[in-house]
């Protein structure tokens, strides 16, 4: 762009000066910007608070696995825990118990217990 | 002025930041800066109708993103905008079949008794002149790139400013002047 062809010589020097003076700027209405937004989000150009909603995903994420993981923590050592089954001769009790009629229970089932 | 602790980013880093991220607070910032100047060369090409020059803007907007890439740092942001605006506006125009520059139009405005204001008087200009003389006169391009945007050669270009000039003048004198042809 050149703002000094010689051709403006063709003016006069008062119509010159009136060109010279025309305003540079309008200002729009305040509306034109909030539709020019819009319609640059919805081609694809613009994401709103990007970083947010990527934050908000990754604490999410963390959130998620840190509470598999400490209920995977939590199931092994409970099962690390438990007694293991008798398979040898009957105890005491059990002998007491069978000649009483009744069962003790010698279940050895895992007993997880939630906090 | 600018703040010296949070200096204003330029241009340049705006459009990275909408190219990256598609920030829309760097949107909103080259928009603020550099829309009104476009705004105006679009208002003054579609002869002061607002309306049509708000969607001209708006398209000039969605052009300008869809091709950031082409924008190179060594030119004027505000310059590119505002070439893409006049771009848009000469469509607009096209498109309504108003750009006409066959010789034989008419470049001379209805007399008017009353003295009229320059910009008046622009915007009275047929509009294929009117688009020629504020493209030249105005925003400072050059018959070649006027020619590219308008679709006619540099020389056509001339001949149609030199009637839109003698049109503008005539409706400015006080005095009554011969109908240009």
């Amino acid at each position: 762009m050149n703002t000094h062809d010689e051709s403006m010589s063709e003016w006069t020097e008062d119509d010159a000066a009136r060109l010279a003076s025309l305003p540079r700027e309008r200002i729009p209405p305040h509306d034109l910007k909030r539709r020019t937004l819009a319609a640059a989000r919805s081609a694809g150009y613009l994401r709103s608070r990007p970083k947010r909603v990527g934050l908000t995903i990754a604490l999410a994420a963390a959130a998620s696995a840190i509470f598999v993981a400490g209920t995977l923590l939590g199931y092994a050592l409970a099962r690390r825990a438990a007694p293991q089954p008798k398979t040898t001769a009957s105890t005491h009790s059990d002998g007491l118990a069978s000649t009483q009629g009744f069962r003790i229970n010698t279940d050895t089932g895992r007993h997880v217990v939630w906090y | 002025m600018t703040n010296p602790v949070d200096p204003a980013p330029d241009d340049a880093a705006l459009v990275r930041a909408i190219q990256r991220d598609g920030a829309e607070s760097a949107m909103s910032v080259l928009y603020d800066r550099h829309t009104p100047r476009a705004y105006q060369t679009a208002c003054r090409i579609l002869g002061g109708d607002v309306q049509r020059a708000e969607d001209a803007m708006q398209e000039a907007w969605m052009r300008a993103l869809a091709r950031l890439d082409s924008w190179r740092e060594s030119q004027a942001f505000g310059a590119w905008l505002r070439g893409i605006a006049a771009h848009v506006a000469i469509d607009l125009l096209r498109r309504e079949r108003l750009l006409d520059f066959a010789p034989d139009i008419d470049a001379s405005i209805e007399a008017v008794a009353e003295h009229i204001d320059l910009e008046d008087a622009i915007a009275a200009l047929a509009p294929g002149y009117r688009a020629v003389l504020v493209l030249h006169d105005v925003e400072g391009f050059t018959h070649e790139e006027i020619g590219e945007r308008l679709g006619i050669t540099a020389g056509t270009s001339k001949g149609q400013l030199f009637k839109a000039r003698r049109a503008v003048r005539a409706r400015l004198s006080p005095e009554p002047v011969e109908k240009i042809q």
